[in-house]
C-alpha cells in the first residue's frame, strides 16, 4: 500500500483510532504491552503490506517467525556455547539473505550467468517484494543485536513482529534498530496535541516533497532523459542530473518524513534518515546526512565486521569499496547500480586515504571540496536513474561536456524549454530546505520556531492542493 | 503568551500563507513565460446516476469495469439487443442521446463496449468471449488499424490483472477522483504538462448505456479530412474474419462503419464488406469537425450519430435481425 492513495487514508483512520480512541474516551493513558493495541497495530501493519500482493505476506512471516526464534534460541544458550550460537545465527542470516537474493537478485544472477558463460537459462520473472531490502535488513539486525549481547530477545512475539512489520516504515525505511524501536511498543503513551501537529507537519512536509516536487520533476525527466543521452545535448544533460538529484532526494526525504510524521502521531520515534545531504562538504559527512539509517547500518553489520579501519589504511580502502559496492547492489539488481555504488566508493575511499575530510581547510578549501563532493553526487545519478550502464555512461558524459562548456554557453537551450524553466522553479523547495538548515547549523537560527512552521505549513499546503501531482511511485518502493 | 495565544497566532498565519500562495500560484508565469492551465473540472453528480469516472487522459477505467465486470456494465451488455465495439472515435461519435435514444424508442437495448486507448477489435472479441455477450446486432467501427491484431498496453495490463488487484486500482482512482472533483470547486488545478490541443478530456461512463459521458472536451476544431487509400486492406482481413465467425457463432449480425477523423481512410470497408458479407454503412463526413484532430466534437457527432441511424434502420438485414416492422 502506499501512503499516496486513500486505501492507505482508510487504514490510518483505523491506526490512529485504535492507538488513541481509547485513551481519548476515557480520559486516562495506556500501556502498549502486548495487548489489543499492539495486535491491532500488527494487524494493520499485515494489512498494510499485502495490500500490494497477498500471498507476500508469507514472506514477511518467515522472517518474523525465524528471527523471534533465532533471538530467543541465542539468548537462552549460554556466551561460552560459540557454536551453537553461531549456528542459530548463522540460519537465521541465511534466511533473511535467502529470501532477499531469491526475490530481489535471482533475475539479475542468471542474467549474469548467461551474460558470462553463454548459457540459455530461462531468466525467472520474480515480482520484487515491496520494502523486501528495508525489512531483511531490520529484522537481521535484531538477531545480530541479540547475538552481540545489545539487547535482550524479546518474549513477545507480537512485539517482534510488530517491529518488523511496522507500517510506516516497512516498505521504504528508516532501517530502525530493535533497541530504537521494540520498546516503544510497551510504553505508555499520553496524547499531546503539540506532539500530534508536529507529526501532521512532518506528513504535510512528506506529501509536499513527493507530491509536488519529485513528481513532476519526474514527469520532466521522463520526457527530457531519452534526448538527454543524445550528443550534444551537456546542459540538457546537466539539467536532468540535479533535477534527478532533487527527485530522488525529495522522492524518498518525503516517504521517510510522511514515516515519521505519522509514527509521531502513533506515538512513536523514528530516527532521522535525512539531513540535509546537499550541503555537506565532505562525502563522509554527505553519508551521515544521506540514508543514515542504512549508512550506519552497513558500517555496524559489515564494515566494522570486516576490520572497518583497524588493519591498516589499504585494508580499509578495500573494505569501503566492498560495502559500497554492496551498497549499490542494495538499491537495485543492475550492474549501473553496482557501478553508482563504485563510484563514489571511490570517492570515499580517496577522501579518507588523503585525509581531506579531517584536515583543516579554509573557506577556499571547503567550498573546493564542497563542490566536488555535490558534484561527483550529481553525475553519479546519470548511473542511478539509467536502465544500463551504457545510458548512465551517456548522459553523465553528456552532463560533464554541458558542464565544461558552461562557462561559455549563453545557456540558451535551457530557457528556452518550457519545460526546462518549469523543472528549474520545481527544484526550489529544496534549495530553500537546504539554505535553512545551512542557517541552522553554522549562523545559529535554531530550528524552526512554531510560527514558521505554521506559516510554511500553510504555504505548502496550498502548493499542495494545486499542483500536485501522483502519476509517479515512490522511487525506493522498488529496493 | 499563553497556549491559547500561541496556537491562535500559529493558526492565524497557517491560514494566511495559505490564503496568499493559494492566490498567488495561479498567477506566476512558472512555464516559459506563459501561465499554466486551471483545469476545470466539473460536479461529479452532473453526469447522472449510473455514470462512473472512467478518465481525464490517463488510463482509462472502463476496461478495468467492464473486462474484470465491476459494477453492473457487463450485466447490461448482456442483455443489450445491438453492441457497439471500437475504439474512442465511436464513444464520440455515435452519440448515446441518438443511438441508446433510438434503440429504446424502437424498444431495444444499445450498448457499447468501445473504449479508449487506441484498442482494438482484439479487446472486443476478448470481451464477447470472456462475458459471453449475445446481441442480436454488433456494429463495429473504426479505421482500418482497428481490424489490426493486437492489445494496446493498457488492455495488456488489465488482463493481466488478478481481480483484487482490478478492485484496488478502480476503486482507488474512482475515489481519488471523487475528492478531487470536490476539491477543485474551491481551488484551482494548475496542469503544466497536458497543454496540447487533444485536452482536456473527462470522461464518465454509463453503466446502463456504456457510453462515455463526456464531461469536458477540448475546445478546438480541426475539420476532416480524407485520404488516399492503400494498394490493399488485406492485412485487416483476418482479425476481422474472426470477429465475423465469433459473431456468426452467437448468432449475431456484424455491421460496418466509421467515425471519421483527420485523414480517414474508408477503403477497407467496402473491401470487408465484400470479403466478409456484411452490410457497411457510410455516413456523409461533409462539413464535420474534430474538436482534438481525432474525435468529433459534439454538433459533429450528433449529425453523423443521426444519419448513421437512418441507414442503419433502413438496411433489410439489420430489419430482420432485429424484427423491425
Amino acid at each position: 500500500m502506499s501512503f499516496i492513495s486513500f486505501s492507505f487514508v482508510g487504514l490510518y483512520f483505523f491506526a490512529l483510532l485504535a492507538r488513541w480512541g481509547g485513551p481519548l474516551v476515557f480520559r486516562r493513558s495506556h500501556g502498549g504491552g502486548t495487548g489489543l493495541r499492539v495486535l491491532s497495530l500488527l494487524v494493520l501493519s499485515w494489512v498494510f503490506y499485502a495490500w500490494h500482493v497477498p500471498w507476500y505476506i508469507l514472506l514477511i512471516l518467515v522472517s518474523t517467525g525465524v528471527d523471534y526464534l533465532a533471538a530467543r534460541g541465542i539468548h537462552s544458550t549460554p556466551v561460552a556455547h560459540t557454536g551453537r550460537r553461531k549456528a542459530i545465527l548463522t540460519i537465521s542470516l541465511l534466511t533473511n539473505l535467502g529470501l532477499l537474493g531469491y526475490f530481489k537478485y535471482a533475475d539479475f544472477l542468471v542474467s549474469a550467468v548467461n551474460e558470462t558463460a553463454g548459457t540459455g537459462l530461462t531468466v525467472p520473472e520474480i515480482l520484487l517484494p515491496i520494502g523486501i531490502s528495508f525489512y531483511t535488513f531490520q529484522s537481521m539486525s535484531y538477531t545480530i543485536d541479540v547475538y552481540r549481547g545489545r539487547i535482550a530477545a524479546e518474549q513477545s512475539f507480537l512485539r517482534v513482529a510488530c517491529y518488523i512489520a511496522f507500517f510506516p516504515q516497512l516498505v521504504a525505511g528508516p532501517i530502525v534498530r530493535a533497541t530504537e524501536l521494540l520498546y516503544q511498543f510497551g510504553r505508555k503513551r499520553h496524547f499531546h496535541l503539540h506532539v500530534f501537529m508536529a507529526g501532521g507537519y512532518l506528513v504535510l512536509r512528506g506529501l509536499f516533497l513527493k507530491m509536488v516536487v519529485a513528481d513532476n520533476l519526474g514527469i520532466i525527466i521522463d520526457q527530457h532523459w531519452a534526448q538527454a543521452s543524445q550528443t550534444g545535448q551537456g546542459p540538457l544533460a546537466l539539467a536532468m542530473l540535479v533535477f534527478f538529484a532533487c527527485q530522488l532526494f525529495c522522492d524518498f526525504a518525503g516517504y521517510v518524513d510522511i514515516a515519521r510524521g505519522i509514527a509521531y502521531q502513533l506515538g512513536f520515534r523514528l530516527p532521522l534518515n535525512f539531513n540535509a545531504p546537499y550541503i555537506a562538504t565532505t562525502f563522509s559527512g554527505f553519508w551521515g546526512r544521506w540514508h543514515i539509517t542504512l549508512s550506519q547500518w552497513m558500517r555496524d553489520y559489515l564494515y566494522i565486521p570486516l576490520g572497518g579501519n583497524r588493519k591498516g589504511r589499504g585494508r580499509a580502502f578495500l573494505n569501503l569499496m566492498l560495502v559500497m559496492l554492496i551498497s549499490g547492489l542494495w538499491h537495485g539488481a543492475n550492474w549501473n547500480f553496482v557501478a553508482w555504488g563504485g563510484v563514489l566508493g571511490l570517492a570515499l575511499g580517496l577522501e579518507r586515504l588523503l585525509s581531506i575530510g579531517k584536515a583543516p581547510r579554509g573557506w577556499m578549501g571547503t567550498l573546493t571540496w564542497f563542490l566536488v563532493v555535490q558534484l561527483t553526487w550529481i553525475f553519479s545519478m546519470g548511473l542511478f536513474r539509467a536502465a544500463g550502464i551504457e545510458e548512465g555512461w551517456a548522459v553523465t558524459h553528456n552532463a560533464l561536456q554541458g558542464l565544461m562548456t558552461l562557462p561559455m554557453s549563453r545557456l540558451d537551450y535551457i530557457g528556452t524549454d518550457g519545460m526546462i524553466v518549469l523543472g528549474w522553479w520545481f527544484t526550489l523547495p529544496v534549495w530553500l530546505l537546504h539554505v535553512r538548515s545551512l542557517l541552522s547549523e553554522r549562523w545559529g537560527w535554531g530550528d524552526p520556531s512554531t510560527y514558521e512552521r505554521s506559516f510554511v505549513a500553510g504555504a505548502m499546503l496550498a502548493v499542495l492542493l494545486v499542483l500536485y501531482n501522483s502519476s509517479q511511485p515512490f522511487i525506493y518502493f522498488q529496493f | 503568551m499563553s497556549k491559547l495565544q500561541t496556537r491562535l497566532f500559529s493558526f492565524v498565519l497557517f491560514a494566511f500563507s495559505f490564503a496568499v500562495v493559494s492566490v498567488l500560484i495561479p498567477r506566476l508565469p512558472l512555464r516559459d513565460g506563459s501561465l499554466p492551465r486551471a483545469v476545470e473540472i466539473p460536479p461529479y453528480s452532473d453526469q447522472g446516476d449510473d455514470a462512473l469516472f472512467v478518465s481525464n487522459g490517463s488510463e482509462e477505467l472502463s476496461h478495468i469495469a467492464l473486462y474484470h465486470e465491476i459494477g453492473s456494465s457487463i450485466e447490461h451488455a448482456r442483455r443489450a439487443d445491438i453492441l457497439l465495439i471500437g475504439n474512442s472515435r465511436v464513444q464520440t461519435g455515435l452519440r448515446e442521446a441518438v443511438i441508446s435514444e433510438e434503440a429504446r424508442k424502437l424498444g431495444l437495448k444499445a450498448f457499447t463496449i468501445a473504449t479508449g486507448h487506441a484498442d482494438k477489435t482484439r479487446f472486443a472479441l476478448e470481451l464477447i468471449r470472456k462475458h459471453d455477450l449475445n446481441p442480436r446486432v454488433v456494429i463495429a467501427s473504426g479505421g482500418p488499424f482497428v481490424f489490426t491484431e493486437g492489445l494496446s498496453p493498457w488492455a495488456r495490463e488489465v488482463m493481466h490483472m488478478n481481480r483484487w488487484e482490478a478492485n484496488k486500482r478502480f476503486h482507488e482512482r474512482s475515489a481519488a477522483w471523487l475528492v478531487k472533483s470536490r476539491l477543485h470547486r474551491y481551488l484551482p488545478r494548475l496542469d503544466f504538462f497536458n497543454l496540447g490541443p487533444g485536452f482536456p478530456w473527462i470522461h464518465y461512463r454509463s453503466e446502463t448505456t456504456g457510453w462515455w459521458r463526456n464531461a469536458l472536451e477540448p475546445p478546438g476544431r480541426f475539420p476532416v479530412s480524407l485520404q488516399p487509400e492503400r494498394k490493399s486492406y488485406r492485412h485487416t482481413l483476418p482479425l476481422a474474419r474472426e470477429l465475423k465467425q465469433e459473431l456468426d457463432s452467437r448468432g449475431a449480425l456484424l455491421v460496418l462503419t466509421i467515425v471519421p477523423y483527420l485523414d480517414t481512410r474508408i477503403g477497407h470497408l467496402p473491401y470487408l464488406s465484400r470479403e466478409l458479407g456484411v452490410p457497411y454503412i457510410l455516413p456523409s463526413f461533409n462539413g464535420m469537425l474534430t474538436a482534438d484532430g481525432s474525435h468529433l466534437e459534439r454538433n459533429s457527432a450528433l449529425r453523423l450519430s443521426a444519419d448513421f441511424w437512418q441507414q442503419f434502420v433502413a438496411l433489410e438485414s439489420v430489419r430482420v435481425k432485429l424484427s423491425l416492422e
